[in-house]
């Protein structure tokens, strides 16, 4: 997860946990807790990211500079000092896309191998 | 205070204490953020149907501790601990595993009476029959479980030389991580068990009430 390899395929496939993660951080910026409902929303309560798993995720990604940490608060009203906000970086947005077009390609050869019925696929791609 | 309240007091309490088995930079790092999501998970639990969701978050809570704890400590025994412990946490931990699979084995075999289609140790004992490697082979299987200990305390202990002050020399122990209180309670678990073994099959012998020894 280091910085030099630029090409962002390099880093894929990525677990789920970690592409989860990402997801999670793509529209705003979300403390741990913040993560892990939108992570439980999202798959309809079908992952589950416990703190260990969640923040041993979120050092890697930190130390791999593909999320940031964040000072300023997303809303003011319900600050917390304690929380620490994460959001994407540049470097985290590209794997993350890379990752979503290598999971449309499996789809495609799925499709193409007649796993999955094309409507299914339409609403994919 | 109603007993669910308390059981979730508690089990803030536990979780904070089951936090030492994380690497001491990662705990100190993510320890405070993850036992705050860990206080959001516990009153979401509470909030929804009480005692049954609190065991449920404790069985999921369990699932990721085993699992994350020893990935980081992976982590950290392949990136931050200094060559020297992580030479003692590999022979210690072969140490033990070599002692800890030679009890469960032979409880299995011979205690409990399962017939093992294939026992290393019948091997090796086979074949290091009056060698001198059969020495080595009692060797490590009696001691291991003590060296293990040894090696597993030696990341904690700093020997200080002070010429020039009161006392000579000074050995310090640290605080000894939640890991290494881990391996050393299983190597004295092993180490018992070996003992109580040895005692058993020879305490006859050892009080004259045998005369075939």
């Amino acid at each position: 997860m280091g910085v030099a390899a630029k090409d962002p395929e390099s880093y894929l496939p990525l677990t789920e946990s970690v592409f989860h993660i990402l997801l999670a951080l793509t529209d705003k910026e979300r403390h741990g807790y913040g993560i892990m409902q939108e992570v439980k929303r999202r798959t309809k309560g079908k992952v589950k990211l416990g703190p260990g798993t969640l923040y041993g995720s979120i050092k890697r990604l930190l130390e791999g500079k593909w999320i940031e940490e964040s000072t300023e608060r997303p809303d003011p009203a319900i600050n917390d000092e304690r929380r620490r906000y994460y959001r994407l970086s540049e470097l985290g947005k590209r794997i993350a896309a890379a990752e979503a077009r290598r999971i449309v390609d499996l789809v495609h050869q799925a499709r193409e191998k007649k796993l999955l019925p094309d409507e299914a696929v339409g609403k994919l791609v | 205070m109603n007993f669910t309240q308390r059981m979730a007091f508690a089990a803030q309490r536990v979780y904070g204490w089951l936090l030492t088995f994380y690497p001491l930079k990662f705990r100190s790092n993510y320890g405070p953020l993850m036992t705050q999501v860990n206080r959001d998970l516990t009153r979401e639990a509470m909030a929804q149907s009480g005692f049954l969701s609190l065991i449920s978050l404790w069985l999921e809570t369990i699932k990721d501790l085993v699992a994350s704890i020893w990935k980081e400590q992976f982590d950290a025994w392949r990136r931050d601990m200094p060559p020297k412990t992580r030479i003692a946490f590999l022979i210690g931990s072969i140490f033990l595993g070599i002692s800890a699979l030679f009890v469960i084995v032979n409880v299995l075999q011979y205690e409990i009476g399962i017939n093992l289609a294939w026992n290393p140790f019948d091997i090796v004992l086979e074949r290091t029959k009056d060698t001198p490697l059969r020495l080595v082979f009692d060797a490590v299987i009696l001691f291991g479980p003590a060296v293990a200990v040894g090696l597993f305390i030696l990341p904690h202990v700093e020997i200080r030389l002070r010429p020039g002050e009161d006392e000579l020399a000074a050995i310090v122990i640290h605080k000894v991580e939640g890991l290494s209180l881990l391996l050393i309670g299983l190597s004295v678990l092993v180490l018992g068990i070996i003992g109580l073994y040895l005692v058993g099959e020879n305490l006859p012998c050892l009080i004259g009430q045998q005369v075939s020894c």
